[in-house]
């Protein structure tokens, strides 16, 4: 499913802890593109990624042997892009929730579909030709996500517990989070009838 | 309950606990709306596909570290080998 995951050629078993500036050449690109893929900023993802590599250095007597020293990377920066995630949600939360013409769009004023869901064809996205374009699918609708939408989306699959610290942070307001999640996995489903499943759900729909 | 609220339901659902009220509300609708039916099956299988997506450890964008921010990085880490710990 993915065009870098772990287990590539260039993962080692080494012990990290001779030269950390050897993982910027071995595993800088990859770790680059797991973080851009979730932040989508050039410039925070390079920060992350700096971060990261400092943060793994000052813990690498943590290093287990049995891991890969990419898969251990890996997992100190995911904690990295979770922790700018959950700023950036809390401090949109804070924020009025405007309602959502998309999701009205979807519903007649009675709260009726509009156009009824179609049938999702290729019921078994396992099949091997299927699967790559599956996955090319979703991730071109990820990508087409607004930024607030994108990033709470990202932060419940990184980290389930992330979203439930917010809630409980935040009180009341996380209804707000919810919503957010709502919406954006609507645009998901709406993006991927379209793009993948095939049947569209007649009409012109709403814009995302 | 209507379509919208109970495609708001579900949605929760996976996140969250609804509520009694609401659980039972989606119960009686979906007994009756084949429509949401199809929509909590597909929404789950949205939900499944996002977690591996997100979750594992690949990337859903092409890039590479720039030259600087390659430059940059390692300045930083010999600033930090330099400073002893």
């Amino acid at each position: 499913m993915s065009r870098t995951g772990v287990g590539a050629a260039e993962d080692s078993r080494t012990h990290p802890t001779s030269d950390p500036r050897t993982w910027v050449q071995r595993h800088g690109d990859y770790l680059y593109r797991f973080a851009l893929s979730r932040v989508r900023r050039a410039d925070v993802a390079e920060d992350l990624v700096q971060e990261a590599l400092l943060a793994a250095w000052k813990g690498r007597a943590e290093f287990a042997e049995q891991a890969s020293e990419r898969t251990w990377l890996t997992a100190i920066l995911k904690r990295k892009v979770v922790d700018w995630l959950r700023r950036r949600v809390r401090e949109r939360l804070t924020e009025t929730t405007a309602p959502d013409r998309f999701a009205s769009d979807l519903f007649t004023r009675r709260g009726v579909w509009k156009t009824p869901p179609g049938r999702w064809g290729c019921d078994d996205p396992a099949g091997p030709l299927d699967r790559e374009e599956f996955w090319a699918a979703l991730f071109a609708c990820l990508d087409k996500l607004p930024p607030r939408f994108h990033e709470a989306f990202v932060l419940r699959y990184l980290d389930d517990a992330a979203c439930e610290e917010i809630c409980r942070e935040l009180g009341l307001t996380t209804a707000n989070l919810w919503v957010m999640l709502h919406r954006a996995r609507l645009r998901m489903w709406w993006c991927l009838s379209k793009n993948w499943f095939g049947e569209e759900p007649q009409g012109g729909g709403p814009k995302p | 309950m209507t379509c919208r609220q109970a495609a708001e339901v579900i949605s929760r659902s996976v996140d969250t606990s609804p509520s009694v009220a609401e659980r039972a509300g989606l119960g009686v609708h979906s007994l009756l709306c084949g429509p949401c039916r199809r929509f909590r099956r597909q929404l789950l299988r949205l939900h499944v596909a996002c977690g591996q997506a997100v979750g594992e450890d690949v990337a859903t964008v092409e890039g590479e570290l720039s030259a600087e921010a390659r430059a940059r990085i390692l300045a930083a880490l010999d600033r930090f080998l330099a400073g002893g710990s």
